[in-house]
């Protein structure tokens, strides 16, 4: 009965701690004529504690060259502060800088992903915390944008070695009629 | 020759601002997300926005109106970025962005490239002091051609930025001495009144 307990009361905290995990938000990508999609995204969180917010890129799904940005700012130096853990686009990490604000050391927090190759869904993941200040509040915003462009796929090494000897049967054959 | 160039640079601006006001919009309206005494908001929502997106090139200006009673502390941010490789640079370039009738709230702009591409944000420097109601602004051109492209091969792309707004109300301020010297005599006419009443009784 005492083991039950225990393990019923670590289940509970471990739950307590664990991120608050929402369901997906569908992000549209807005199309162009120029084939390119794009988004500016944003999120404010209101409840102190680590959060996990997960983001469907809705509209293109095939192989793509995607850049985007991530950043956040905190107000004063008591007040509350979006920490950003981590974030990936289909587990590729964004690069981190933190820039010191008002004597806060990751005040400033920007987080990039040059532009990648990607092919299939796109699928955003950020990590992180607000952390209520010591003035009592909890909320804060992280904004975000992404740009993705279409790539008409490369030939595969195999593809270039059919071409070729395709090629080289024509200029064969070519050749065979003209000295007939 | 320079009365020339006056009607031409009269005229190149006429058509600079026409442009701008064709792609000038009514302002956005953001709602403030509140914990304590502490405010935020993003300048789009968890599922993309419109109002943060271009799929036409050119120069514009985006408004975003906060309504808001009182004085507060307040600062914002943006950012967006751009691949510079052949071709793929269509991206946008801040030019100015701040609060409309606030000295000192215009944003300072910085970029970077990395891994080929170009990152450019803007904040302010220190939050500052302001009035509410909250009218941001952006301005920006969008589809910089890239390299080795022209104005109209760029043209009708899709271009997106993001950003958010801090707002920190600030405490009641203390009334002016004029206004506590008037109190004051109005509470010493309300009691003077009264005893003299109580002394007619």
């Amino acid at each position: 009965m005492k083991e039950l307990l225990t393990a019923a009361a670590l289940t509970t905290a471990l739950l307590a701690g664990a991120a608050q995990a929402d369901a997906p938000s569908t992000v549209t990508l807005t199309g162009s004529p120029g084939g390119t999609l794009s988004a500016g995204i944003s999120h404010t969180l209101s409840d102190a504690g680590s959060f996990e917010d997960t983001y469907l890129l809705d509209g293109y799904s095939g192989l793509s060259s995607v850049n985007g940005t991530l950043s956040t700012l905190i107000l004063s130096a008591t007040g509350p502060d979006v920490d950003i853990t981590s974030v990936t686009l289909n587990g590729i990490s964004f690069s981190q800088r933190l820039t010191p604000y008002l004597g806060n050391p990751d005040g400033r927090e920007l987080y990039a992903l040059p532009a990648t190759s990607f092919s299939g869904p796109l699928t955003l993941v950020v990590k992180g915390a607000l952390v209520a200040g010591s003035d009592g509040n909890s909320v804060g915003t992280y904004s975000a944008n992404f740009r993705v462009t279409p790539q008409s796929p490369v030939p595969e090494p195999q593809t270039y070695a059919l071409f070729a000897s395709g090629l080289m049967v024509v200029c064969f054959l070519a050749r065979r009629r003209r000295r007939v | 020759m320079i009365k020339i160039m006056r009607v031409q640079s009269l005229i190149a601006s006429a058509l600079l601002a026409f442009g701008m006001q064709a792609t000038q919009a009514a302002p956005h309206l953001l709602t403030l997300g509140a914990q304590g005494s502490s405010f935020s908001t993003g300048l789009s929502t968890q599922v993309g926005s419109d109002q943060v997106t271009r799929t036409q090139a050119g120069a514009f200006r985006d408004e975003f109106l906060i309504h808001f009673s009182g004085s507060a502390l307040v600062n914002a941010w943006l950012e967006t970025s751009a691949d510079l490789a052949f071709w793929s640079n269509q991206g946008i370039s801040f030019n100015r962005a701040g609060f409309v009738g606030v000295d000192g709230s215009d944003l300072t702009f910085e970029s970077f490239e990395f891994g080929g591409t170009q990152f450019s944000s803007g904040y302010n420097l220190a939050p500052f002091q302001a009035q509410g109601d909250f009218l941001f602004f952006v301005e920006g051109v969008a589809g910089t051609p890239g390299q080795g492209q022209t104005a109209s091969q760029a043209r009708f792309n899709s271009f997106s930025y993001s950003g958010g707004i801090n707002v920190q109300p600030l405490a009641g301020e203390l009334p002016e001495p004029a206004s506590l010297a008037l109190a004051g005599l109005a509470l010493s006419g309300a009691l003077l009144s009264s005893r003299r009443r109580r002394a007619d009784r």
